[in-house]
């Protein structure tokens, strides 16, 4: 056995960051300005394009009759009333796929989700069979009438409890998709329904708390809940000449779409075109494989276009995100530092893993939070339930984390009598010092993050409690997150022959902003203005690779991409111009369609290309591909010398107002706090910002699945409840902590999840400082709210 | 959503012979703003609808001699603008501007609130519940806790419309129409709780529709308002509510209507509540005891004790609202 390095040095290693003024952004044209949205007006005048409004020439829509048991074998399905009604064109089953795809299981992490379940299901809302007719309204009623019998087997639905010896087993056995190289270490398992248990060894855990002056423990919960997006998710596949396939689908990971589609058939990537348009509303609903492989098979079973587009109910059975249990032990040294802590976390991931090991991996592995502890110990169970199966949702597990330890980081400051900032000020691991994973803190401003949360809150000023029966209080949480390794992002730019350009590349704008942001570092580095760029939209014939649109990586990643085809465009054309005007490359500067030299020679685009295609056309095509470095941890102990591209790091704050007689929670004040390296367009980081904080928000105070049985009960928008405008903090504000990262393009990192991670604990946190309630459960509902006070007052509510 | 014929009807006379027609198959709708998600889930699929919104006259607001006229087809957001109901009856008004959304009361009307399906998740489900012919009532197994704590039994639904507390308090009268005649009734009697009838939230009969809503001008020194606690701010329906009503003469409570929403399967009026103010003056300690009054009956579910505490708080609250 041998143990890695970096597990082994001493824990007062410490490697020089770049000093900060150093770091200090250079003077630019296009970056750092706050353009508006390139695709605000046709958002407004409904021309933007949307998947879901799609209709082909010749089209059947799909509807899909699903399972209404959690977990069961199925004994027979019986079409024929449904076939009956007139207008309807087929009834597909899985059996049915089958002949198509002999093998039709799929997933990024394990091929364990079938296109149609097939021999058994696994929760209630799993597709069973789809009706394909040209009305829509026909193959609805038509679905009514599948009938499927059930041989129920016994469901289990609790993380915990799944885990447990003579829990009934989900899959019968597992295997790997090994498509993703951090995924590589899954394993083949049979037996048991935890699709992974990860685990980071740093220090000596058990002597941390042995020699501690204090230990605490306890155990944190979130629910399941969902994306929301208001464009449901949507695919059509049609056939593309005699041997080909196009699927256009609302997908955030176009490029895995093809991959993955094209494995199930047994096709060359080539054959299978997907290209998508603006989502509206992704937060990672619609990664992976959704209804890309259901409707690739419709289509290529009736050899017609076929449609499938959800109902606001079905995104409810589609994906969610991860319910999780947090168990949580810190042990504490009288001076306020935490010298050990142990994380153990069981996530739900539902029937099918989708996305949901690397969650638990990714996030599980930053469990013991943004602090300088010696002594850790994270372990992370990946768990199969009879529930709906849960993916990636804007922060990837992240904030189910980081409301176990920042609630416990109060609970403990309170106990010990510090502040809960300087309680973390205390605490922070500052750059340079080793992670617990052994990499090393570089480019993350977590100490700024704290002064600006202080200073946002007047931190130090004496805070008004208030009295009676609606009572104040504030309370802060900071977070972190590792971006995603390793991936890749390739991009091309294409200067035309008039200096006008076009930026291809997979990354799909799914309201983030990111066409925008693409189109301001091509021009900063063409010297054009952004306005003019034009992004071309993800169509895997036409843009080249892309790993996804996910876990704020695209800015970082594909940025850099684009950064790189971009000076590669540049650099062809001022070869052109130094070969023309016979001077030095050196001499030469491109801005404005035209190159200039430093002795004032001016070479137009029409001269461009005359001297290079011998007339007033052409194109010159840059490319850039961009992949960070990486190392694998080590499958034991969870140690990296280098476990991400770059950490991002956040804080929030709030202010609250609590109705003491009825348990309702006003939010009045939240600020969130992000470290972006350097913010492309600041206006659109501050409403990722915004945007994260207000989703955080409605997790925190009303959302949540409820289920009877494993069948959601409250699966529509009037039941389940996300925030509206009147809930939004009157005074919600976000603010930019720049400090170029080194690697970044123009030093900026990733922002799209960094509003979320810590608006929970810091509202939960506020809530305790006002009434002096804790409540470990999210969210924190009136009844919730009015529970844990009658408690406290041992007046339980059941009294009543 | 099962197709179905659309019959405009002229008047309501038309209305309610159209309605017997298709004994069982037929229903009236107004705005469909309930209707229609309820056709759109499978739970009403009916062959017929019969538009009243074609019937001319229906959508005014009219005052005559010792009370207000409200048809049944004035949608909510005119209720909640208008200055003359603010000036004769606050508690209804208030009412209709915390409804859903400025979208919903836009289009909804007063009539259809006050007929509206309930918004249990099991009913509204994919769950063969008592209301929907099925065996039994799921709530008091399951997820109970925005079910009934008063009143429940067989079927532990809630009544969802924030406008019929408010009219009850305020004595509201209906007029109802069928193709046997007309009559008029408190509103009050026009809600029926599940032993009486476990399919349905009020009397009418098939052939039936409100055609009227006749509120009295309220005695000189009354006073009325409403509260609604939500778990979020809009678009929410109501945890609990309470539409109050006092008269008070010399320093004393002369008399008092207390009724709420989202307690039991209809608007629950709070007898208890009433009695515990009657002759007596309204301050701190009265409004508590109200409160606490009208919470001894109740009977809470599993998960739904919260509710008790809350409706004691906001009778409470209410009736402070109104020294
Ligand atoms: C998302 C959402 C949130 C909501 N929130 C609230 C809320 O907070 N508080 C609240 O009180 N309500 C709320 N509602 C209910 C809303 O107020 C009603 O949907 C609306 O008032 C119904 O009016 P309508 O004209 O659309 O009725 P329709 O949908 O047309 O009809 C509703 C029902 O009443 C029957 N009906 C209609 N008119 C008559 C009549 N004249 N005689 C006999 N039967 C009739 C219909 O047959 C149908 O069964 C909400 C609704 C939605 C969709």
């Amino acid at each position: 056995m041998t143990i890695p390095a970096r597990f082994t040095e001493p824990a007062d290693t410490t490697v020089e960051a770049p000093p900060k003024a150093k770091r200090k952004a250079a003077v630019r044209r296009e970056v750092g300005r706050s353009i508006p949205r390139l695709e605000s007006h046709a958002k407004v005048d409904g021309s933007a394009e949307y998947i879901y409004h799609l209709r082909l020439p010749g089209m059947l829509q799909g509807k899909i009759c699903r399972s209404t048991v959690p977990h069961g074998r199925i004994v027979r399905i019986d079409a024929s009333a449904a076939l009956a009604i007139e207008g309807v064109h087929a009834v597909i089953t899985g059996e049915d796929i089958r002949t198509l795809i002999p093998d039709p299981y799929y997933g990024p992490a394990f091929h364990d989700q079938p296109i149609l379940a097939i021999g058994k299901v696994r929760y209630v809302g799993e597709p069973v069979a789809v009706v394909l007719a040209a009305d829509l309204h026909v193959a609805e009623e038509a679905a009514d009438q599948v009938v499927v019998e059930y041989e129920p087997l016994e469901p289990v639905f609790d993380e915990v409890a799944a885990t447990k010896p003579g829990a009934p087993i989900i899959h019968d056995s597992l295997r790997p998709a090994g498509m993703f190289p951090d995924l590589q270490y899954l394993k083949g398992r049979s037996g048991t329904n935890v699709a992974l248990d990860a685990r980071v060894l740093h220090g000596d855990v058990e002597k941390g708390f042995a020699e501690a002056d204090q230990v605490f423990e306890n155990v944190f919960r979130s629910r399941k809940v969902v994306h929301a997006t208001f464009e449901p998710t949507v695919s059509l596949a049609e056939l593309n000449g005699s041997n080909g396939l196009t699927i256009h689908t609302s997908s955030q990971s176009p490029s895995y779409v093809r991959a993955e589609v094209s494995r199930l058939l047994g096709w060359p990537e080539n054959r299978v075109r997907v290209r998508t348009a603006f989502l509206g509303g992704s937060f990672g609903a619609k990664l992976y494989i959704k209804l890309e492989a259901l409707v690739a098979a419709c289509a290529l079973l009736v050899r017609k276009p076929v449609r499938i587009g959800l109902t606001m109910e079905e995104e409810f059975y589609t994906i969610t995100k991860h319910g999780a249990t947090v168990r949580i032990k810190t042990g504490m040294a009288k001076d306020g530092r935490i010298v050990a802590r142990e994380v153990e976390t069981w996530w739900n991931g539902g029937a099918y893993a989708d996305i949901g090991p690397r969650v638990s991996q990714k996030s599980g592995f930053t469990a013991a939070g943004p602090y300088d502890i010696e002594n850790v110990s994270l372990i992370n169970y990946a768990v199969y339930t009879n529930d709906p199966p849960a993916g990636a949702l804007r922060g990837f597990g992240i904030s189910q984390i980081v409301w176990a330890y920042e609630c416990q980081n109060d609970i403990i400051a309170r106990s010990l009598g510090i502040d809960p900032l300087e309680f973390r000020r205390r605490n922070i691991l500052h750059d340079g010092r080793p992670h617990a994973t052994g990499t090393i803190m570089t480019n993350a401003e977590i100490d700024e993050v704290l002064d600006r949360l202080s200073d946002r809150m007047h931190w130090d000023v004496l805070f008004d409690h208030g009295s009676g029966p609606v009572r104040r209080g504030r309370g802060l949480a900071i977070g972190f997150k590792a971006c995603i390794a390793p991936t890749t992002s390739v991009a091309v730019v294409n200067v035309y022959g008039d200096g006008s350009c076009c930026v291809s590349c997979s990354t799909v704008d799914m309201g983030q902003g990111s066409d925008t942001a693409m189109a301001q570092i091509a021009a900063e580095t063409l010297g054009i203005s952004t306005e003019t760029v034009r992004v071309i939209h993800p169509d895997t014939d036409v843009t080249p690779y892309d790993m996804a649109t996910l876990g704020s990586r695209s800015t970082y990643h594909m940025g850099n991409a684009v950064r790189l085809a971009a000076e590669d465009a540049r650099a062809q054309l001022l070869r052109i111009a130094a070969a023309t005007l016979q001077t030095d490359i050196e001499e030469l500067e491109y801005r404005d369609g035209a190159v200039i030299s430093r002795s004032g020679a001016r070479m137009t685009m029409r001269g461009l290309m005359l001297a290079r295609f011998g007339m007033q056309a052409g194109t010159v095509i840059g490319m850039g591909t961009f992949t960070p470095p990486y190392t694998k941890p080590d499958p034991r102990t969870g140690q990296s010398p280098q476990i991400t591209p770059y950490w991002m790091l956040a804080g929030a704050a709030a202010e609250i107002e609590v109705d003491t007689e009825t348990g309702r929670i006003r939010v009045t004040k939240l600020v969130n706090v992000g470290d972006v390296g350097c913010a492309i367009n600041p206006a659109i980081a501050k409403r990722q910002l915004n945007g994260a904080g207000t989703m955080q928000l409605g997790f925190t105070l009303f959302e949540e699945m409820r289920f009877n049985e494993g069948q959601v009960i409250n699966a529509s928008l009037a039941d389940y409840k996300i925030p509206g405008m009147l809930d939004v903090p009157e005074d919600l504000s976000a603010e930019l902590v720049e400090f170029p990262h080194e690697h970044g393009p123009f030093g900026a990192k990733g922002v799209g999840e960094t509003g979320m991670f810590s608006v929970s604990p810091a509202i939960a946190n506020a809530l305790c400082d006002a009434i002096g309630v804790r409540i470990m459960e999210l969210p924190l509902t009136p009844e919730r709210v009015l529970r844990a006070i009658r408690e406290s007052e041992n007046r339980p509510l059941e009294s009543e | 959503m099962k197709a179905f014929a659309n019959k405009n009807a002229t008047s309501i006379r038309e209305a309610v012979s159209l309605l017997a027609q298709h004994p069982g198959k037929a229903l009236p709708i107004a705005a469909g703003s309930d209707l229609l998600g309820e056709m759109k889930d499978g739970i009403e699929t009916p062959e017929v609808l019969v538009n009243l919104k074609t019937i001319p006259g229906l959508d005014k607001i009219r005052q005559q001699s010792g009370a207000v006229s409200i048809g049944p087809l004035v949608p909510v957001a005119e209720v909640a603008e208008s200055q003359l109901l603010h000036t004769h009856f606050p508690a209804f008004v208030e009412a209709a501007a915390v409804i859903a959304s400025p979208q919903i009361r836009n289009v909804g009307t007063v009539g259809g609130n006050l007929c509206q399906r309930p918004r249990c998740w099991y009913y509204r489900g994919p769950f063969r519940c008592l209301r929907k012919g099925g065996e039994f009532c799921y709530a008091p197994m399951g997820e109970n806790r925005y079910h009934a704590i008063l009143g429940g039994g067989p079927s532990f639904i809630v009544h969802p419309s924030d406008l019929a507390p408010a009219l009850i308090a305020l004595d509201a009268k209906a007029r109802i129409s069928g193709s046997s005649g007309d009559r008029t009734i408190p509103l009050e009697q026009f809600f029926v709780l599940p032993t009486v009838n476990v399919q349905r939230e009020n009397i009418l009969r098939p052939d039936e529709i409100l055609t009227e809503i006749l509120i009295p001008l309220p005695a000189p020194g009354t006073r009325s308002t409403y509260w609604k606690q939500m778990e979020r701010d809009a678009w929410d329906f109501a945890l609990v509510s309470v539409a109050a009503a006092i008269r008070q003469r010399d320093g004393k409570v002369e008399q008092a209507r207390i009724v709420m929403g989202g307690v039991a399967p209809i608007p629950w009026r709070s007898h208890e509540a009433e009695a515990a103010l009657i002759g007596r003056p309204l301050d701190a300690t009265t409004a508590a005891q109200a409160g606490d009054k009208a919470m001894e009956p109740a009977q809470p579910l599993r998960d739904n004790a919260y509710k008790v505490a809350l409706s004691r708080a906001i009778i409470r609250g209410a009736l402070l609202r109104l020294i």
